[in-house]
């Protein structure tokens, strides 16, 4: 039994390499035809938004052209309302302005508490910026909490309701969880349109 | 005692550091000393009482700092009024990454033709720590934008063979999504 299993592989290895380069290049394109199929399969079935990821082009697009995109896409209805539901759809990063933090950004997950729901971690982003130089400078007002130099700044999104690659249930917030139920609220309330 | 007063209020605003911001001149006047302001388009600010006057067509020195870096761009953008319909003037890129902080950058924007009594000059800082997730802040400045008042000449003066020189076209609107 073992001999009969041990064959294939013997075979192959006695091959010449030219041999082997020509199985594996047939290989590679069955492959790579049946990973087509099931991209193709996988598009037809997905509803009107696709999930692509996002142009180069497109994610240059200025500022004001985002807004544009976003103000329609708010008139949309969304195909499939359980999107707004999972936290493995949503992303979050914040900008950490404060004293002594390092410059060093970090992943982590985080579990915020949307809505009473302590089952709902998602990924968090934090980028860190030590303002303890701007601190020196800048008027007292600004170090106290909530100042420009003393703050956290986040932002959430939807990663997987996308238009024309560019995600469009996004919101802002002074903390993770306000930033994050502001974006599940805006997403819920397109799932109603 | 009023001298000293607007002494300290002086240093008090040349202190005031912004994440990113328009700088004030002769020609910006700014809306806000307000750093980071983070709601568009200009954080909800009432405009100044004076803003600065100048001509259809003019080329503005505009300058601006950067007290925290971030990746990205500034995109500056003209409204003939209420703060809407803003077009795009110019985008400059964030390109001081390694030069020390604050970051000093200086453009010159061209108004449009068109007269107006309140329009704004917006500055938009896009940062783009995370492309798919830019975040932004806010800066805007008055202009009146008003032609010269046109002197009768005594004597007419015959035509010019060469045509007059055109002012570069304002793009209306970059979104062709």
């Amino acid at each position: 039994m073992e001999k009969s299993l041990d064959l294939p592989t013997k075979a192959f290895r006695i091959l010449p390499s030219w041999d082997k380069m020509e199985i594996m290049v047939r290989a590679g394109m069955i492959l790579g035809v049946l990973f087509s199929m099931s991209l193709i399969a996988f598009n037809n079935c997905s509803g009107g938004f696709k999930y692509e990821p996002p142009a180069t082009s497109i994610q240059n697009a200025s500022s004001q052209c985002r807004r544009k995109l976003m103000q329609e896409a708010k008139t949309q209805p969304l195909p499939d309302p359980t999107l707004c539901e999972n936290a493995a759809n949503y992303h979050c990063d914040v900008r950490r302005f404060r004293r002594n933090v390092g410059h060093e950004p970090r992943r982590i997950t985080q579990c915020p508490g949307v809505f009473g729901r302590r089952d709902f971690c998602l990924s968090v982003t934090v980028y860190n910026f030590d303002t303890t130089t701007q601190l020196v400078q800048a008027p007292p007002e600004e170090g106290l909490d909530g100042g420009a130099y003393n703050r956290d700044e986040v932002s959430c999104l939807n990663t997987r309701v996308l238009v024309n690659g560019i995600a469009v249930m996004t919101a802002e917030g002074a903390d993770l969880r306000d930033a994050l139920e502001k974006t599940i609220t805006e997403c819920r309330e397109r799932g109603l349109l | 005692m009023k001298g000293i007063l607007f002494l300290v209020f002086f240093m008090a605003s040349a202190l005031a550091l912004a994440h990113a911001r328009l700088k004030a001149s002769e020609v910006i006047k700014i809306r806000s000393t307000n750093p980071g302001v983070k709601s568009g388009p200009c954080g909800g600010y009432p405009r100044v009482a004076a803003p600065a006057v100048v001509m259809p067509g003019q080329t503005l020195p505009v300058t601006w700092e950067e007290t925290i870096y971030h990746p990205g761009r500034f995109e500056f953008y003209f409204s003939p009024a209420g703060d809407k319909n803003f077009t795009l003037l110019q985008t400059v890129p964030n390109d001081q990454k390694s030069q020390p902080l604050p970051h000093q950058y200086s453009t010159t924007v061209t108004i449009p033709n068109t007269p107006c009594n309140e329009c704004t000059l917006q500055m938009i800082q896009v940062m783009t720590e995370n492309p798919s997730n830019p975040t932004y802040y806010y800066s805007c400045a008055d202009l009146q934008v008003k032609a010269p008042v046109s002197t009768p000449t005594p004597t007419p003066t015959p035509p010019s063979p060469t045509p007059s020189p055109t002012l570069p076209p304002v793009p209306q609107d970059d979104c062709s999504l």
